[in-house]
């Protein structure tokens, strides 16, 4: 598209940051993960501190970012992480990704690091121009505080991408927020301590201004336009994108997990939390009704799935946003805790310092395990959450994540793979998800094999469904699959439609082939999907990861998890046959 | 012993939370899902097979509900499609069941978790847009709760609620309106 460049902003530059423009080059008609996967690994040396000035900080909108396609609005960031030691991207909603879109800013490129202790904000105001502003005044603050104060100084069209205290601190748990269409700093790129990075960079927001005309426009009018019809036909007629997630949110999945044994409960000593319908997401859902909150609110402008909602205290005020299934998870089951009032508080909490919601509860739970508190002590877990924003010791382990914690209180069970937590679906009850979290180059991540559309891409062959090999095939299309949704833009749940009906997935590749007038295929399809974790995995060889680092926790295969009283049993060279392709 | 209630009386938070924790349904066992779902609660069979995506029978995950049997005292979790991958994977006869096998429903697997409802009856839950969709016939069929379940749905000093002998289960219908 005419316009469409990258920014590199060098923090390390003589007499303060800089930015420079590029075009696009070979990176053309990329976004997303594809574009901060391939710039990471090109530019990046896998064995530099990602904390220090050899580590980059890629933003990138999605694909289809910025276009009227629906439910497209999502921004990737990826570097080195500081949780993990290997290549990371994460993702989130909010409106960051549309606003740079628009402004024809495809990849935005932070390196270097500058020297002192200013904390910098950036502005990129309507016209795409960029300066840079010492703003010491925001430093500790809570993600809320500064977007506040931002808001005051740029005005309420602007919209931000910010980090808080943890971020600042350098923790491994921290996340970088992006703001929703009120301005909330709810929608966070939290997995593998992005937002530590973003603080080793010294930038404590970016802020992007309102963006004048119209949305990014197709190559082939007519040919998208048609396809968004049949696209957003096929998200509202679905039973989960049409009806499960407006109605109830991700938190649909507790009563499910806990029902098929799969609830990882009190640091995974038990598949089955007795207390889960009390936060279950029919409750939340009823909970947030009655307190004139609402069980459906999208999270950037252009969502039809609208999975999201608000919660509100007793009194009827504003608390959080609704939390997700994997942050009811990570704060209540996991850590015994039942009172969802105390996981939307911490929820808050989260958001406000800026971490994490899987990582930070998992390390909460394991500290729960290792004797700092009981489990089920929710106002306990508010309090160490505080330390955290405070910045004690205490705070800043909690903050940095599982593995630290687990090391900090001598803790043997630590669910983590390639150092980032596992989150809410215990892989002994649900083996194939167990494949994904120990070979995905992420780290355990649920979202890497989210997408389901492999047996309509054909990949790697059809599966037998009566044999559990199986999943080894299921698991690698998967996770090709998901590479390429995490590169368009698209939301993941738009997954469920694309799983069930094929003409659904026909219009989501239309769309694409409409918007940039291509005729791409399910095969090309394929091929990039392949290409995004080929190059991420060679990051993570260089980075001096193996085959080893491509294991659950021993755990997992030693100690049976109650209901069902099942290890999780798939092979070694199973699990290194999932990237033969 | 039988009580008749409006829905009206009825504390609607409690009624969720006790419809996800599971009502005692009376039933003819050992009968397979289908046709208890189907012949015994009524249910559509069309809205059997599309809208019930996801079944548990005793905690493992049904593929097929017309070779699964419910026996005494069983208890079937009842939902719809559910998000996500591992959503996906707990669909009944999904593409994806060979992820979670270790879970799924066997004429061998049934009774590895302790019943939960009394002999003649199955402990049914109702989960997500299954409970919003189902409840209302379920209840005005009659469900069978102690007293203690049932006291729990009124607000206090509202009902005069009988007490059954012997800590029997009590006969709950929950209809629109009590004529």
């Amino acid at each position: 598209m005419d316009g469409d460049r990258i920014l590199r902003i060098d923090m390390s530059a003589p007499g303060g940051p800089t930015v420079t423009q590029e075009p696009l080059g070979d990176l053309a008609g990329l976004g997303g993960r594809a574009m901060t996967s391939l710039i990471v690994t090109a530019e990046v040396d896998p064995l530099c501190h990602p904390l220090g000035p050899g580590n980059k900080l890629v933003f990138a909108p999605g694909m289809l970012t910025g276009s009227s396609a629906s439910t497209s609005g999502r921004i990737s960031v990826g570097c080195k992480s500081p949780l993990t030691g290997g290549i990371k991207e994460a993702n989130a909603g909010g409106q960051a990704g549309q606003h740079l879109a628009r402004l024809g800013i495809r990849a935005m490129i932070v390196e270097g690091q500058p020297e002192g202790d200013d904390l910098w904000t950036v502005v990129i105001n309507q016209d795409g121009e960029v300066s840079f502003k010492v703003d010491n005044s925001l430093r500790m603050q809570g993600t809320y505080a500064t977007v506040a104060k931002l808001t005051e100084d740029y005005g309420p069209k602007a919209t931000f991408m910010v980090i808080g205290q943890a971020g600042e601190m350098m923790l491994g748990g921290a996340s970088i927020a992006a703001c929703d269409r009120e301005l909330r700093p709810t929608r966070h790129m939290g997995r593998g301590g992005v937002g530590a990075v973003m603080g080793s960079k010294k930038i404590k927001a970016f802020v992007i201004d309102a963006v004048k005309g119209p949305s990014r426009q197709p190559a082939q009018p007519e040919r998208f336009k048609e396809a968004s019809r049949l696209f957003n036909e096929g998200l509202k007629r679905h039973g989960v994108s049409g009806e499960g997630l407006p109605t109830f949110g991700t938190n649909i999945l507790t009563n499910i997990l806990n029902e098929a044994g799969g609830y990882p409960t009190r640091n995974f000593s038990s598949g089955h939390f007795e207390e889960a319908t009390q936060i279950s997401g029919e409750t939340q859902a009823e909970t947030m009704i009655a307190r004139d909150g609402s069980a459906t609110h999208a999270c950037h402008r252009g969502c039809i799935i609208q999975c999201s909602g608000i919660y509100n205290d007793k009194e009827g005020n504003y608390v959080s946003k609704q939390a997700e299934y994997e942050t009811v998870w990570s704060h209540g089951g996991h850590c015994g805790i039942s009172d969802l009032d105390v996981i939307q508080q911490l929820d808050r909490m989260d958001d406000d310092f800026g971490l994490d919601t899987i990582e930070t509860g998992v390390a909460i739970g394991v500290a729960m395990e290792g004797g700092l508190l009981p489990f089920g002590d929710g106002p306990g877990a508010v309090k160490v959450l505080e330390e955290v924003g405070k910045g004690t010791p205490l705070g800043r382990i909690i903050g940095s994540g599982a593995v630290v914690t687990g090391k900090a209180f001598g803790v043997r069970r630590v669910p983590v793979v390639k150092g980032q937590a596992i989150p809410a679906y215990d892989p002994r009850a649900v083996q194939g998800i167990g494949v994904t979290y120990a070979t995905t180059p992420m780290g355990a991540d649920h979202t890497a094999g989210y997408t389901i559309t492999a047996n309509i891409l054909g990949v790697g062959g059809q599966v037998d469904p009566l044999h559990t090999e199986g999943q080894i095939e299921l698991s690698r299309n998967l996770q090709i699959a998901t590479a390429v949704i995490d590169s368009t833009g698209l939301c993941l749940f738009v997954a469920f439609p694309v799983l069930d009906q094929p003409e659904t997935f026909a219009a989501m590749l239309e769309v694409v082939n409409g918007f940039f007038g291509t005729d791409l295929t399910p095969e090309d399809v394929t091929e990039l999907g392949k290409k995004i974790l080929s190059v991420e995995r060679e990051f993570n060889a260089k980075a001096g990861f193996t085959a080893a680092d491509d294991r659950l926790p021993e755990f997992f295969r030693t100690e049976p998890i109650a209901p069902h009283d099942v290890t999780f049993d798939v092979k070694d060279e199973e699990l290194d046959a999932v990237f033969n392709w | 012993m039988e009580f008749t209630v409006s829905r009206c009386d009825v504390i609607p938070s409690r009624l969720t939370a006790r419809l996800q924790l599971g009502v005692n349904c009376p039933a003819r066992t050992p009968t397979s899902v289908q046709e208890l779902l189907t012949q015994q609660l009524r249910m559509p069979a069309d809205y059997v097979r599309d809208r019930i995506e996801t079944l548990f029978l005793d905690g493992m995950v049904v593929d097929d509900p017309q070779v699964s049997i419910v026996e005494d005292g069983s208890t079937l979790g009842l939902s719809a499609a559910m998000p996500g991958l591992v959503g996906a994977t707990l669909r009944k006869g999904g593409y994806y069941a060979p992820m979670r096998s270790q879970i799924n429903w066997t004429a061998h697997s049934g009774g590895q978790l302790p019943p939960k409802a009394p002999p003649g009856n199955v402990r049914v839950r109702l989960y997500n847009l299954i409970l919003r969709e189902r409840a209302p016939a379920l209840l005005a069929r009659g469900v069978m709760l102690t007293r203690d379940e049932l006291l729990d749905l009124l607000p206090v000093g509202t009902c005069d609620v009988p007490h059954p002998p012997n800590g029997e289960l009590i006969m709950v219908r929950i209809v629109d309106s009590v004529t």
